[in-house]
């Protein structure tokens, strides 16, 4: 019973400081507010660019055209050159027969008399082979290598879209991971402020306490419990945020966001993750914050 | 029961506060500490009480070396020591109750115990009707009872006394003195910083007079010149 009536007491306290320095905790609580809304943010937007960059980052396919005048030998080095190459997927062999085959039926569907234009004249297409590589990084590599490949003569990629995308999805998220950091350690900072100044305007107390022998946890835990209190109500907020916000974005356009390929990445769980993370996150950061100012400030005879 | 092995004491600014100090103090004795001022009393009682460290050297306390001890376990040994002030030290917000009770609950006593062992130590020091004033409504003399009620609360063996008369009159300084003595009957060790040598003079107590960080006098009973 006794330690139950000491938590009592411990909590009693620290809320009692958190009143006692409204100011300083409410912007404590907003620094919170707004850097788990952030992380939110930049955790739903990693979540679902990476379903997305998945997506397009899976066409890595090209198109290696030979020589015109390749031999047989030549064509079985290359596909053995694939066969045991690292980089590569998977790859398929196209001569130039089938290729025309291929190309004619499209332009002449069964229109015999334009099928017997065509066939009259001459071949002018190489064989070819289409190659998919194991990722985008390796179809780079890939292409440069083939590109002097002496028995090749041309390598194209359907486009560098997806190479595009996902550099500038990568290149956003770092810059609102940054945004975020530094956010994070301004909250830190605040949170050992309210807390510094607690204990300052307790200084005298303090001094009586250690003088009597109080423990060093019975000193720190109402400073503790006082940075808790602003980490739990900073991080109410915008954890309702994310799990409203989401959910409404998510149901307002069937899960389909600004273009048709973004596919949002369903809220049910993830929402609870994301809401998850933050309540660590926030715990950790005022938690943090209180210990650096405790062990700062509290604890010096 | 308290040794000092060598002990000197040098702040960071350069200052030596005490030098190459040997002493015991035995369990149950009254010691008084006297000499002029800066000559490293307060320094003194500071280590015993682990408000200051040991420079070099080794306190021992109770049997057990304390000159390093853990700041997780520091706690345990001021326990064992009360500590007043020349100037109280009070926190000016609460009551006598609270003063004495804050100690109390900072050890981390049930509501209960606190209550009880708060009134008994109040009672003891005679401000039994006094309980609800707060500081600035008492007397010097009563004030330096609430800080004496305080340090005993927790019934240290040892009660460390720095000046404790010196803001009060004669009568509440011999008033001080007794509850002091008393303890002493008790059983506690009391070591007392004093510049007050009325107080002294055929007390029939051991006297440890400093003078720049060293003693130079450790006499039991009475005290010879100035
Ligand atoms: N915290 C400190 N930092 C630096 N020097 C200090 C500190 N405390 C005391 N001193 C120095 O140590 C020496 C001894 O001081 P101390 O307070 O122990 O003397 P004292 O005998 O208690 O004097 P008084 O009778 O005036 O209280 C003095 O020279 C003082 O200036
Ligand atoms: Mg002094």
């Amino acid at each position: 019973m006794k330690s139950k009536f000491q938590f009592y007491i411990y909590a009693r306290d620290g809320f009692k400081n958190v009143c006692n320095h409204i100011f300083m905790s409410f912007s404590s609580v907003l620094t919170l507010i707004i850097t788990l809304s952030l992380c939110a943010v930049v955790f739903m937007f990693v979540v679902n660019t990476n379903a997305f960059t998945r997506d397009i980052e899976s066409q890595v396919t090209m198109l290696a055209e030979f020589n015109y005048d390749v031999t047989e030998a030549q064509i079985t080095s290359v596909m053995h050159l694939l066969d045991h190459h690292e980089l590569v997927y998977h790859h398929e062999f196209i001569d130039r027969y089938t290729e025309r085959e291929e190309v004619v039926s499209q332009i002449v569907g069964d229109n015999d008399e334009l099928r017997y234009l065509f066939e009259r004249t001459s071949n002018t297409l190489a064989d070819i082979v289409i190659i998919e590589a194991v990722n985008i990084t390796a179809l780079d590599l890939l292409e440069g290598e083939l590109l002097v490949h002496p028995y090749l003569q041309s390598v194209q990629h359907p486009s560098d879209a997806a190479e595009l995308i996902s550099g500038t999805t990568n290149a956003i998220r770092v810059v609102m991971m940054v945004f975020a950091g530094v956010l994070m350690l301004l909250a830190i900072f605040l949170i050992h402020n309210t807390i510094k100044i607690t204990i300052y305007s307790r200084q005298e107390e303090l001094s009586i306490m250690r003088l009597v022998g109080a423990s060093i946890g019975h000193i720190t835990f109402p400073f503790l419990i006082e940075g808790l209190i602003i980490g739990v109500i900073g991080a109410i907020f915008p954890i309702l945020f994310t799990m409203i916000g989401y959910s409404l974005v998510y149901d307002l356009n069937d899960g389909i966001f600004a273009i048709n390929i973004f596919q949002l990445a369903s809220p049910s769980p993830l929402v609870y993750q994301v809401g998850f993370v933050m309540g660590i996150i926030s715990i950790l950061v005022s938690l943090l914050g209180s210990l650096f100012a405790v062990a700062k400030y509290a604890l010096k005879d | 029961m308290i040794e000092f092995t060598n002990v000197s004491k040098r702040y960071p600014n350069g200052v030596t506060g005490i030098h190459n100090l040997n002493l015991n103090i035995n369990k149950g004795e009254f010691v008084f500490v006297i000499g002029p001022s800066g000559a490293g009393k307060s320094s003194f009682l500071k280590m015993i009480s682990l408000q200051e460290k040991v420079s070099t050297g080794q306190l021992n306390f109770e049997n057990e070396n304390v000159t390093n001890v853990n700041r997780f376990k520091a706690h345990l040994y001021r326990r064992k020591v009360g500590v007043v002030f020349q100037d109280f030290k009070l926190l000016p917000k609460l009551t006598v109750y609270q003063n004495v009770a804050f100690a109390l609950e900072a050890v981390g006593l049930s509501a209960t115990e606190v209550r009880k062992k708060a009134m008994k130590v109040i009672y003891l020091v005679g401000l039994g009707n006094k309980v609800l004033s707060y500081p600035n409504q008492l007397s010097g003399g009563e004030q330096q009872r609430v800080a004496i009620a305080r340090a005993i609360a927790n019934n240290p063996d040892v009660v460390i006394a720095d000046e404790p008369t010196g803001n009060l009159d004669p009568e509440n300084s011999f008033q001080i003195l007794s509850i002091l003595k008393k303890l002493n009957e008790e059983g506690k060790t009391i070591i007392m910083a004093t510049h007050n040598y009325d107080l002294i003079f055929d007390s029939g107590c051991r006297v440890i007079r400093i003078d720049k960080g060293t003693i130079v006098q450790d006499e039991v009973m009475g005290y010879h010149e100035v």
